[in-house]
């Protein structure tokens, strides 16, 4: 059994067994090995966090497949867990859908979702969004099911219709996203806690996710809300970018001020937690293992 | 290196050849040639294998770009496509490709993804298209940088759209050079004879484009060719791989 063998099971395990997935969105390799050591049981990536951490750029359709998949593949590469991937349109039409589906599958994505805005898309929790028609979004989902190799490989939908043609209009697009395929459903950005439970009443039979954004339009609530109201899937799609962001213009600010980083070593690892933490001993490790002996011929 | 507008609209026609990579980059500019043409259909099929230039993504296309200018010095004009999207995607696909070593950029008024397929291949509204070619105008960092406006929809507009189209883009200085693609056996006819009274180029898919020969006089300014080079390379490997099974066989 292969990595990706392993880390499909193990997300269609979690997404199934009546338990929350617990998921925080990478921005990038070194954020999903920390997430990884400190417990999370699976991960995200996703277009807010990659466009900020790869372009310095707003997620508005600027990150595309290419730089998306090679920040994923970094991703995968660095942990022993699940990354599930945001797909974002598919980038195009049918044929890119299936290129997608079997490039996201081969380098061990444990699955992904589609959206159904147009492209350029924009975070769902921006102004101004709108949606590809119905039947386009369930070609683009028939190709990902037809296009997948492994039946655990999960294909979730999102739609971001909430916000253009209201609830009731978003949950039977899902409805009919899950009928053409979608394992997994996704209703992006609902309003209020009414609404959120609205959305997770409706889908008794398929694991949903909620989507908590810091100061976005949905009510931010706590994992276990989100379980008891119905939920099987919670993201925290910014908030590493939004600490990380915090975190690094309160040093340089007074790296700048005071030229020196004496007054905020209590804000930082050490030299020697960091190596030991990033694996330095495992790879000083594996290069003894394989030093090269002297050989008498 | 830079291009002048002025070799590409001229009556002294140019041609462009198609390249997929670096080596077949390296391989025009070897032969002497103004500049080669880093398009979609030769960069799709040599990085994945397949022949829809709209499966390529353009931070793909910059990488094969980059890859392309480390030892080819000489002019690279990139295919952009539909510009990805919008006029948004347009702004930075053109910013980053011009970045990468692009010494021109064509855009096509295909609905995006393009598609290499005639059949396939959709326009979007002309003011769409202007659109876009403004913000590549604008995101350019070089003035020298040369901006080419690919007509793709003369099925959908006509021979007299085209010239429309043609006048529009002229009057307002929308973009360096023109060109026509996509064109049918049936209108070639009328595009050519447009190419009389306009300097207009055109890109020729020498391997779909059957009914284009290569050695016809024609009255374009410049002729892009794509397809030559991919096609030349497969058939070359295949006679290599034969040849290789031939010696297995006789071994």
């Amino acid at each position: 059994m292969t990595k990706a063998d392993r880390m499909r099971a193990a997300f269609k395990q979690m997404c199934f067994s009546g338990d929350l997935v617990n998921l925080v969105v990478a921005p990038d390799a070194l954020s999903a090995k920390i997430a990884e050591r400190t417990g999370f049981k699976a991960i995200f990536q996703a277009g807010y966090a990659t466009s900020a951490n790869k372009l310095a750029q707003p997620d508005r359709g600027i990150a595309d497949f290419g730089l998306m998949s090679n920040s994923a593949r970094e991703i995968i590469n660095a942990v022993n867990i699940p990354v599930f991937i945001d797909a974002d349109t598919g980038y195009g039409d049918e044929q890119n859908i299936a290129r997608l589906v079997r490039v996201y599958e081969s380098m061990g994505a444990a699955g992904l979702f589609i959206e159904d805005q147009t492209w350029p898309k924009r975070c769902g929790h921006m102004d101004g969004k709108t949606i590809v028609p119905e039947d386009v979004m369930i070609n683009k989902l028939k190709a990902a099911v037809d296009a997948r190799q492994h039946d655990d490989f999960l294909i979730m939908s999102r739609t971001d219709a909430y916000a253009v043609t209201g609830l009731q209009s978003a949950i039977d697009r899902s409805r009919h996203y899950h009928e053409a395929g979608a394992d997994l459903v996704f209703v992006e950005a609902p309003k209020t806690k009414a609404d959120m439970q609205k959305v997770a009443d409706s889908f008794p039979d398929v694991p949903v996710m909620a989507n908590m954004i810091e100061n976005g339009k949905t009510p931010l609530m706590t994992n276990e809300e989100i379980h008891e109201m119905g939920f099987s899937i919670a993201v925290h799609p910014n908030v590493l970018v939004y600490t990380e962001t915090f975190a690094t213009e309160r040093l340089l600010k007074d790296m700048v001020t005071l030229g020196t980083t004496k007054n905020q070593m209590d804000q930082m690892v050490t030299f020697p937690q960091f190596n030991k933490f990033i694996g330095l001993d495992d790879i000083n490790a594996l290069e003894q293992k394989y030093a090269t002996a002297p050989i008498k011929l | 290196m830079t291009i002048s507008a002025a070799s590409f609209t001229s009556k002294q026609q140019v041609i462009v050849p198609g390249v997929a990579d670096a080596q077949s980059a390296q391989t025009v500019q070897e032969a002497g040639f103004e500049a080669a043409y880093l398009n979609g259909y030769d960069v799709v099929q040599a990085q994945i294998a397949q022949t829809n230039e709209g499966l390529t993504s353009p931070s793909e296309v910059s990488d094969v770009l980059r890859h392309v200018k480390e030892n080819v010095a000489g002019p690279v004009i990139v295919d952009a496509q539909s510009g990805f999207g919008n006029q948004l995607t347009t702004y930075f696909v053109v910013q980053d490709l011009e970045r990468s070593g692009a010494a021109g950029i064509v855009i096509n008024d295909q609905i995006f993804p393009a598609h290499t397929a005639n059949d396939e291949a959709e326009s979007i509204e002309f003011s769409d298209f202007v659109a876009k070619l403004k913000a590549a105008k604008d995101a350019f960092d070089d003035p020298d940088t040369l901006l080419f406006a690919e007509l793709d929809g003369v099925k959908d507009y006509g021979a007299d759209g085209l010239a429309k189209r043609v006048a529009y883009l002229k009057q307002h200085q929308l973009a360096d050079v023109i060109v026509v693609g996509h064109v049918s056996e049936e209108a070639f006819a009328d595009v050519d004879a447009l190419a009389v009274t306009q300097s207009i180029g055109a890109v020729i898919n020498d391997v779909r484009d059957s009914y284009f020969d290569a050695q016809q006089e024609t009255h374009f300014t410049t002729v892009f060719h794509t397809g030559t080079v991919s096609a030349a390379r497969k058939q070359a490997e295949q006679q290599a791989v034969q040849a290789f099974n031939a010696e297995v066989e006789a071994n």
